[in-house]
């Protein structure tokens, strides 16, 4: 995200510090991910699930798609089975980041390699992507991974606790929902680099409009594949 | 099943997608072909991921407000910082909530 934080690229940095700017480099995100989380917390209060119980949710799943999902499938009266099964398949783009960071936990270690994917969230994997291209040095990437992971688990559990306890003071045309968009944007705009990325995301975003009427999700784990073979096919013709 | 166990088994399924290919990073041989390919995820990923949630699923459908925010995010990410395109996309939300 090297343009979008506003900044140069400091790979010429002789030591960065990995957690300051893993804090700097997160703070926007935890602003655009607050609101979310808050009316997550709302609609954990508004369901019929035990207030401290949904909110254990929160770092139970670390994922907000799937905790909705989750909790709109209970609403709608589905079994626990399919409710378990419409989370999970929401969330397969989780494996996905867990290949693509593959090789960069290679020589990390194992306690690393278990602690780590628990924070495997979209922001993280966009933040640490972009940051490995910069500072490829395994303790570097270890440290800015953690504090950027440790700082959206505990940002996400106290503005879901807050959603939770204070309940329904947003008014409902306020649809902060509506932020997973701005920062899926500001995620996606300055990973365009290159003409290959801009090929793949291109078609990942055709495909993604017709495979959305594939059920349980799976349509964008589709459209994001073709996209990532369009990228390659066309990096490697170029 | 009570709701903590549910929560749970999901909790431990999604912790089990994520560390597919990670926990066993120190042994595992990604063939270079398909590395290739991963070197691609992200801008595919989060480009699937936007038009995912500006046209719906089955059952929830096109969400044109979704649209909106999403053009005027376009417009600030290509000219603000992170921190400034998520303060716009907030007062854009703020803004089609009064009108």
């Amino acid at each position: 995200m090297t343009a979008v934080r506003g900044r140069a690229s400091q790979a010429s940095d002789p030591a960065p510090d990995p957690i300051r700017r893993a804090v700097r480099h997160n703070a926007g995100v935890c602003i655009g991910l607050a609101p979310i989380g808050f009316v997550l917390g709302v609609t954990i209060g508004e369901s019929s699930i035990d207030g401290p119980i949904g909110w254990a949710g929160g770092p139970l799943l670390a994922s907000g798609a799937a905790h909705f999902a989750l909790l709109a499938a209970l609403g709608q009266g589905s079994t626990a089975v399919a409710a378990v099964a419409t989370a999970v398949a929401l969330s397969t783009r989780n494996a996905l980041y867990s290949a693509a960071l593959a090789s960069r936990f290679r020589h990390q270690p194992r306690w690393f390699r278990w602690l780590g994917p628990y924070f495997l969230v979209d922001q993280l994997f966009a933040m640490v992507d972009e940051e490995h291209r910069a500072h490829p040095d395994p303790a570097h990437f270890r440290r800015y991974y953690l504090t950027i992971g440790v700082m959206l688990a505990g940002m996400w559990a106290v503005v879901v606790a807050l959603g939770v306890a204070v309940g329904p003071v947003l008014p409902a045309a306020l649809r902060v929902e509506l932020m997973v968009v701005v920062l899926v944007v500001a995620m996606l705009w300055p990973s365009l680099v290159r003409g290959s990325d801009r090929v793949g995301a291109g078609v990942a975003a055709a495909v993604a409009v017709f495979a959305s009427l594939l059920p349980l999700g799976s349509g964008l784990v589709v459209a994001a594949l073709a996209g990532m073979a369009a990228a390659a096919v066309w990096e490697r013709r170029a | 099943m009570s709701g903590l166990a549910l929560l749970a088994v999901t909790g431990v399924l999604l912790y089990g997608l994520r560390a597919s290919f990670i926990v066993p990073a120190g042994r595992l041989t990604i063939p270079a072909g398909l590395e290739r390919l991963l070197e691609h995820a992200r801008p595919a990923v989060l480009a699937a991921l936007l038009v995912s949630v500006i046209v719906g699923g089955p059952g929830t459908g096109f969400d044109p407000a979704a649209v909106v925010v999403a053009a005027v995010a376009m417009v600030a990410a290509s000219r603000l910082s992170f921190l400034a395109t998520t303060v716009v996309g907030l007062a854009t939300i703020g803004l089609l909530a009064l009108a």
